[in-house]
């Protein structure tokens, strides 16, 4: 799971630009499975197990990470940007980004030493920023870089005992579980989607969600864990090191309590950790998908991950390993009727 | 060696304020058959003699150390640790950095940050102090705090990577360019087998005060000092007075407290010689090794040359190596001249 991890971290690819991360998922998966993309780049695989199901169950993950998007070019050759996903000032200045030719760019910095006041302390907007893509002038930036063109943060893999640190954490957290899942076999058929455009409002998995017409939908994730130096512990929203998390409801999707209960259920039965999403803050693909059709009934579970939407996201491979394992048994179960 | 190449070299030596020996290493093999000798001394200033036996001599510095952060304390519910600042560390970019903690052995870790979704809305502009940030390695309380203890220099572990043939990109640049400047400079004059008796020394402590190049400068019988170190190339959002570009060549200082006879000598070198050059003019003290070699053992005459650099004291210090390659250049021209 940690090497599957670690290559598709180190592939890039933010909202509308998936295409690299999803001929990473096609190369590892091989042939044999029924696979379709669609329209808005989503990958459909159906997984064949040894028996067939009750009832139509997706396990989605989407493929985009945040990222940086160019917007125009000054007359000094800097490249000028806008994020591509929530991103805070402070996970950009000083950082690299690479494009998808394999430009970096570097986030501009004034000097500390030039600031006065209270400047020191300030964080600029992102529309004050600018990449320095080593170039003098309009023309010679022009000739490495196009307003549109996109990047995401330089990759940086470090293995710290059992924590793991990577950009891209979320969501190839959930893209390496289902890419295992799928590797390894199902007891039950199933459908993996790779979902696009999760970052910028929900989007690839709203057209997927239509056309897979699951009953049931699990969705893998990796969310934000505060368990940090100078948080109290009612604000840690979940830990790492201390299982899978479940949502019972976020900004996006208020859960189905019966599934949600299920998946207790179900890790306790099999020896899986897992702790619930204790805040309700972020959002990801149940949003869209929990509303496709005439509705779905609709289970996210995240892998907790610290310093999300930055170069340098943190999780635990344990938690990795108890997210791969209470995804296949709740799969199971619900695909056999037994939610 | 190609001046990529060594700055590649010398930018991954771990040397925080106090701790500059690996960069000793580094420097030692660099010049090794250059210099004659190596002198090291108790703050830890690695000094290379070329042309010992001449007289007339000129002591160059450039300083080893980098900034960084240092431990505070080990918080015993998390194993995070608690840092402040050892070096001018700008904490606007600490958010989401890689680092290495220098412990018992080097480990990596990630400055804490907040993500978006848990963001407090009026929190957005501003940059959290270091003393109320802290580092995850990732290990338990109980494992940590026999790896690390309170004192230990934390380094910014960002790639060095070149943006194209001219354009180097990466933390410590400052001053691992002045230091590639003086290592060019003895490789000429090593090669010109003349000139007057030169002394570099590379100095440790420059961004917590310069108290390294006080002592070697106290303990040299050079009667003239340059330092070399970075200065701000122009940039968006700088005040006009930043003029110095990127490949515009070396900066030759003009000061109250340099002296105005060696910076016109060094510009008359630059134009003679064809070497790129702009001026840098200071109001009072300049803020680098200088400062303390100027009052050094009855005072020296001092100079300062300077390599221009973007986003100074962040993990993406972007230079030109052909303005590092102008400095050692004007620096060997000095040496060589009457």
């Amino acid at each position: 799971m940690k090497d599957l991890l670690k290559l598709l971290c180190e592939t890039d690819g933010t909202s509308g630009r998936e295409a690299p991360v999803r001929e990473k998922i096609l190369s590892l998966i091989g042939d044999g499975h029924e696979t379709t993309v669609d329209p808005l780049g989503n990958l459909i695989v159906n997984v064949r197990g040894k028996r067939r199901a009750k009832h139509k169950v997706m396990l989605c993950a989407h493929m985009d990470e945040v990222g940086v998007i160019a917007t125009c070019i000054t007359g000094a050759g800097l490249v000028k940007f806008t994020t591509v996903g929530g991103i805070r000032p402070e996970a950009l200045l000083g950082k690299t980004v690479r494009f998808e030719n394999g430009v970096i760019g570097a986030v501009g910095v004034k000097p500390v030493h030039l600031c006065g006041g209270d400047e020191r302390s300030r964080l600029p907007e992102v529309k004050d920023m600018y990449l320095d893509i080593g170039a003098d002038g309009k023309e010679a930036a022009e000739a490495l870089i196009a307003p549109g063109d996109t990047a995401v943060f330089t990759s940086n893999w470090t293995e710290m005992g059992e924590k793991l640190l990577s950009k891209a954490i979320d969501d190839r957290a959930g893209c390496a579980v289902m890419v295992d899942m799928i590797n390894k076999g199902v007891e039950v058929d199933l459908t993996f989607v790779f979902n696009t455009m999760e970052e910028v409002g929900l989007r690839g998995a709203a057209a997927s969600a239509f056309t897979v017409a699951p009953e049931y939908a699990i969705v893998l994730e990796g969310t934000t864990a505060a368990d940090v130096i100078g948080v109290p512990p009612e604000n840690r929203v979940c830990a790492l090191g201390k299982g899978a998390v479940v949502n019972f409801m976020d900004r996006a999707t208020v859960y189905d309590k019966t599934l949600y209960r299920k998946a207790f259920a179900i890790a306790e039965a099999n020896g899986i950790a897992l702790q619930a999403k204790a805040a309700v803050a972020g959002g990801n693909d149940a949003g869209s998908v929990h509303v496709s059709r005439g509705g779905v009934k609709t289970l996210t579970l995240n892998v907790p991950t610290r310093y999300i939407h930055s170069p340098s996201s943190v999780c635990d491979v344990n938690d990795l390993l108890s997210l791969r394992a209470l995804a296949e048994k709740t799969a199971e179960a619900f695909a056999d009727g037994d939610a | 060696m190609k001046t990529t190449e060594l700055l590649r070299r010398l930018t991954a030596a771990p040397s925080a304020p106090g701790t500059e020996s690996p960069a000793v290493d580094v420097i030692r093999e660099a010049l090794e058959g250059v210099a004659d000798r190596f002198e090291t001394d108790t703050l830890g200033n690695l000094k290379a003699v070329v042309n010992e036996d001449a007289a007339d001599g000129v002591i160059l510095l450039a300083h080893m150390d980098k900034i960084g952060c240092i431990v505070t304390g080990i918080d015993e519910e998390t194993g995070f640790l608690r840092i402040d600042k050892c070096g001018g560390f700008d904490a606007r970019v600490a958010p989401a950095l890689r680092v290495t903690v220098l412990g018992q052995r080097p480990l990596p870790g990630v400055i804490i940050s907040t993500p978006p979704h848990l963001a407090s809305p009026d929190s957005a502009d501003k940059a959290t102090p270091l003393d109320k940030l802290g580092v995850d390695c990732g290990l338990p309380f109980d494992e940590i705090r026999t790896l690390v203890f309170p004192g230990d220099r934390i380094l910014t572990d960002a790639p060095f990577f070149e943006l194209n043939e001219n354009r180097v990109c990466g933390p410590y640049l400052d001053d691992c360019a002045g230091v590639a400047a003086l290592i060019r400079c003895a490789g000429l004059v090593k090669a010109a087998g003349r000139g007057r008796r030169l002394e570099c020394v590379f100095t440790t402590r420059e961004e917590v005060g310069g108290q390294g190049s006080a002592a070697a400068c106290f303990s040299t019988a050079a009667n003239t000092a340059v330092a070399v170190d970075v200065s701000f190339a122009k940039a968006p959002g700088l005040p006009e007075t930043v003029d110095a570009a990127l490949g515009g060549g070396v900066m030759i200082g003009y000061a109250p407290v340099l002296h105005k006879a060696l910076s016109d000598k060094f510009k008359a070198l630059a134009k003679e010689r064809n070497i790129p050059y702009t001026v840098e003019i200071m109001g009072r003290s300049t803020g680098t090794d200088a400062d303390e070699a100027l009052t050094a053992a009855g005072g020296k005459v001092t100079g300062l040359l300077s390599i221009p650099i973007r986003n100074m004291h962040t993990p993406v210090e972007i230079a030109d190596v052909r303005d590092i390659e102008a400095t050692g250049d004007l620096l060997a021209a000095l040496i060589l001249s009457d």
